[in-house]
């Protein structure tokens, strides 16, 4: 992909990130700092699957995806890995985006409004757009772009059942919730109001990966600078998905989620020995993420044991809670549970 | 940071390519803008609970 043009002198060449080398980009250098700037590029958008396994991205009619990661629209940061993903998570913005181009028989799909072929969405830090044969189920407050209709009445079912579940116990939400389905393997995603997740994961006896989608409904905003370990975001969104399923499919089933999160992390220890050694503020530093999706929510997990009740009252201070960070996060706990809660903030944060 | 996004995309399906015309507000005044990139996100195809 190229720019073509831009309302202001620019330079431009492939470089690697910085943080992450075999991942190149074509770098724009604008001849001096802009707040607005209008360009146009174009290219060929292709799979990425040897430096992330999850980039399948492509334009073809069976399946089009086009979302943030494989930037189809221009991000402003600096040429550097965590610049990036500060810039992408840091943004709040609306977008208005016009889709040409679209084949008879091929559906448009998109978190936002979609107004034939003008798509909006407000508030947002990242866009996903997929266009293939979909099938679309409204059934309030939820909207589904499926490929097949085997199973979905089921999984209906089951997000109503986590959706009032969450309501209930973090209060009500009246953003719609809308799901696109994937073929296999492209990385379920979550962005404002939205989810992009798999057939299997759709489908599946406990479709852990859609509660957990749904729970980002309730995350926290964190700092720019705590939301790179992603523990307000991952930690709680598992963890909520933990009770969810507590509530929906009983205790056994809870019990295994725990036990799952517990096999992840200990391979995750296997592969990075110094994973034990790091507290949540650290692993964005390190890239170490995956930390916040096992650890994470082992560590609510066990604040929820220590808190009991008072537990939830935190869930529901937090939810749409806006700058949260750590200091605050511990405050807080300790305020609602009213006890000394340092040994177990020393032990992990 | 972007504040404001415009976006026209022109798809071709048959050669996989795509046209974009963008119009970006920045929240800060912005020198470097990488329109080919991506950023990692956990991957999390993979349900912690397996398929019907």
């Amino acid at each position: 992909m190229s720019v073509n043009s831009a309302s202001a002198p620019f330079s431009q060449r492939v470089e690697g990130l910085n943080g992450l080398e075999a991942y190149e980009a074509s770098v724009v250098r604008l001849e001096k700092p802009l707040e607005e700037v209008e360009l146009t590029y174009s290219g060929r958008l292709e799979s990425y699957e040897s430096v992330l396994p999850y980039l399948k991205d492509s334009i073809n009619p069976e399946y089009t995806l086009l979302r943030t990661d494989s930037l189809f629209y221009p991000i402003p940061s600096e040429p550097d890995f965590k610049s990036l993903i500060k810039s992408v998570v840091g943004s709040e913005f609306d977008a208005e985006i016009t889709v040409e181009g679209i084949p008879e028989g091929l559906v448009v799909a998109f978190g936002g409004e979609i107004k034939e072929n003008r798509l909006r969405i407000e508030g947002t830090n990242r866009l996903d757009i997929a266009v293939a044969p979909f099938k679309v189920i409204e059934k309030e407050p939820f909207r589904l772009f499926i490929l097949s209709e085997e199973g979905i009445e089921r999984t209906l079912d089951l997000l109503g059942k986590a959706h009032e579940f969450y309501s209930t116990i973090l209060g009500s939400r009246v953003e719609k919730f809308t799901v696109i389905e994937t073929p296999e393997n492209y990385g379920g995603q979550a962005g404002k109001g939205y989810a992009l997740v798999s057939g299997s994961s759709l489908r599946a006896e406990i479709p852990a990966n859609l509660y957990h989608e749904l729970a980002h409904l309730w995350n926290p905003r964190a700092t720019p600078e705590t939301h790179l370990s992603r523990f307000f975001d991952e930690a709680f969104a598992n963890y909520l998905t933990a009770l969810a399923i507590k509530e929906i499919h009983g205790e056994k089933a809870f019990n295994r989620f725990i036990e799952c999160l517990k096999r992840d992390y200990e391979a995750i220890v296997r592969r990075f020995p110094e994973a034990e050694k790091l507290k949540p503020p650290e692993w964005g530093e390190l890239g170490l993420w995956e930390l916040s999706y096992t650890k994470g929510a082992l560590i609510l997990y066990d604040l929820h044991l220590l808190m009991e009740d008072s537990f939830y009252d935190l869930l529901r201070i937090l939810a749409g809670a806006e700058n949260v960070d750590f200091e605050g996060f511990k405050k807080l706990a300790e305020e609602l549970s009213g006890r000394d809660l340092g040994d177990f903030f020393e032990r992990y944060f | 940071m972007i504040e404001r996004l415009e976006l026209r995309l022109g798809l071709d399906f048959e050669r996989g390519t795509l046209e974009g015309m963008a119009k970006l507000k920045t929240g800060r005044k912005s020198g470097d803008l990488p329109p080919q990139s991506g950023f990692v996100r956990k991957l999390r195809e993979r349900s912690l609970f397996p398929a019907r």
